[in-house]
């Protein structure tokens, strides 16, 4: 109990502190909006890959799905936003439902490979279906209406409505993080079987973790979208997306709370720090930060941090605890 | 339901590609008793505690359970009606803490976090494992491995217990513990299944006995006439 609330005043201290992002840096709030939208949706992803365990690497597909939902029914049928946004997570829902029925049943690797498949099936559809999805030219959002009389394409209140999307996505994890969903979900990842003696039903738990994950994507490839404006395949529907967010999540620390945003937040402004200074040899540091990482921090960050406090706190690690046999 | 025996195992057979790991097993357990199950190595042991927990669907045969044909039900489905299980080799969630580990046993029965952890603790208490409950459980040893088996099994307020070699590989003063707390369970109302290789420990605790040889039932009878049988004394001792 205490842990849960000392979780959840660490998650409103990390909102408070972005909260001052636009202040702080002003020059800076492209990246902002990227970090904290990066930061929502490597925390979606991680309901499932994470928490559950199950690696996907065709996140993008619903990203994708996400955004063009929402621009396809504003474009073509004047849908506001926030409809649009609700239309996309009810679908992803949907899509992530079925396709979690057909593969979750077999294990091994074939969710992974689904995921890449799925991923690269809707990129070529959106290419080539031109007359829906406007084909590899893309989409143009030119003009949303005004909620409030907020524009949305104004980069402080886009910045604003990505820190309500991590909110939300911070606050999905922080509930997985002590909740019997939660704890089903972790069962699953380390030991199936043991799970299904615990009375778990690995399927169905790993649909519903799907399910929550891919509403949660979807609602930030909406926001995304209308930061983007004008999208088209390669960017939201491409592999890349997909592993950037799965490779945020576990240099973060996969499986916690705040991992995915602490992995946002290093990946990102490294990469954007790198771009400044080192121009093209920029991609070669970004590799050999993530290969430090994974030398030196293979849980991540969050739980390098971890192991690194055990160490100092309690000696002798890694001693097996003895149990002995005298009676309680 | 109460008059009837807990399980009912009929005339099961397991084929693995041609062999035959189970023919024609038949046993029943009566509620509230201890009942034995020994055999020398490869006798199908493990494999009749799969069939029985639903981990494996019979060739041929039925299990029931409290009354009910439960046969190919998936292990999930037999945990929420009251079976509980460990396994030989024991897999606990590593890398959640031994109070984890017995939660998300807890949560079968409750979908409240603070019920699930007091009902978790009840059980870290009776199973003496309360000063390792911040611990990860991959940091155990053995012993406290195995003792975590049995906890996880018992948060799920199981009717029926199937434990598997909880006591092989423990010392001597570890192994009495683990017996006593076996006869504890059963105090408690509930009915266990024991699969053993220490004789001593089968012997003492068991009511009734049931012996294996290559996956099939060669005998059954409380421990003293077991232990008589001249068919069980030839395939422990060979002929």
């Amino acid at each position: 109990m205490r842990d849960r609330l000392k979780t959840l005043a660490w998650l409103g201290a990390v909102l408070v502190a972005f909260t001052l992002y636009p202040w702080a840096f002003p020059t800076k709030l492209n990246l902002g909006v990227v970090i904290v939208l990066f930061a929502g949706m490597a925390t979606a992803w991680d309901v499932l890959g994470g928490w559950a365990g199950q690696l996907s690497l065709g996140h993008a597909a619903l990203v994708g799905i996400g955004g063009y939902t929402l621009a396809l029914l504003s474009l073509r049928a004047g849908v506001p936003p926030w409809w649009g946004l609700l239309a996309g997570m009810a679908l992803t829902g949907a899509v992530a439902a079925f396709w979690g029925w057909i593969v979750f049943r077999l294990r091994g690797p074939y969710f992974v490979l689904s995921t890449i498949a799925v991923a690269e099936i809707l990129r070529l559809v959106a290419i080539n279906w031109k007359d829906l999805t406007g084909g590899a030219e893309g989409l143009f959002l030119r003009e949303l209406p005004r909620p409030f009389g907020l524009d949305l394409f104004n980069r402080t209140v886009e910045f604003y409505l990505a820190l309500a999307y991590l909110g939300v996505a911070l606050l999905v994890a922080w509930w997985l993080s002590w909740s019997r969903f939660g704890y089903s979900l972790q069962a699953i990842r380390e030991d199936q079987d043991s799970a299904m003696a615990m009375g778990i039903n690995p399927t169905r738990t790993k649909i519903l973790a799907f399910m929550v994950s891919a509403a949660l994507t979807a609602m930030g490839g909406s926001l995304y979208a209308i930061y983007l404006s004008f999208f088209e395949p390669h960017i939201v529907l491409d592999i890349g997306l997909s592993v950037e967010l799965a490779l945020i999540a576990y240099i973060g620390g996969a499986g916690t709370v705040f991992g995915p945003t602490i992995g946002a937040v290093v990946l990102l402004a490294a990469g954007d720090l790198f771009r400044n200074y080192f121009q093209q040899a920029n991609l070669l540091i970004y590799g050999i930060l993530i290969i430090l990482v994974v030398r030196f921090a293979p849980e991540g960050i969050v739980g390098g941090w971890h192991a690194l406090v055990r160490r100092l706190i309690r000696p002798a690690p890694g001693v097996p605890v003895e149990v002995r046999g005298e009676r309680p | 339901m109460s008059a009837g025996p807990i399980l009912e195992v009929e005339r099961v057979h397991q084929n693995f590609g041609g062999l035959l790991a189970l023919q024609d097993v038949s046993l029943s357990v009566e509620e509230g008793e201890i009942l034995g199950l020994i055999g020398p190595n490869g006798a199908g042991k493990t494999t009749l505690f799969n069939v029985i927990s639903g981990y494996l669907k019979p060739t041929a045969g039925s299990v029931r359970f409290l009354g009910e044909d439960v046969t190919g039900l998936p292990p999930y489905r037999l945990a929420a009606m009251g079976m509980g299980r460990t396994f030989q080799i024991v897999r606990p969630f590593p890398k959640l803490t031994v109070l984890e580990n017995v939660l998300i046993g807890a949560f079968l029965r409750t979908s409240s976090r603070g019920e699930a952890e007091e009902r978790a603790w009840e059980v870290l208490e009776l199973t003496g494992l309360v000063p390792f409950a911040s611990r990860p459980a991959a940091g155990l040893n053995l012993a406290g491995r195995k003792r975590l088996e049995i906890a996880r099994a018992l948060a799920l307020r199981p009717r029926l217990l199937l434990l598997d070699e909880v006591v092989a590989g423990l010392n001597p003063t570890e192994a009495d513990a683990t017996v006593d707390l076996i006869r504890r369970i059963r105090d408690r109302g509930v009915t266990v299944i024991i699969v053993e290789h220490v004789m001593r420990v089968i012997m003492g605790l068991s009511d009734r006995v049931v012996v294996l040889n290559y996956g099939r039932k060669i005998a059954e009878g409380t421990p003293q006439e077991v232990a008589s049988n001249p068919a069980v004394v030839a395939a422990y001792l060979g002929e």
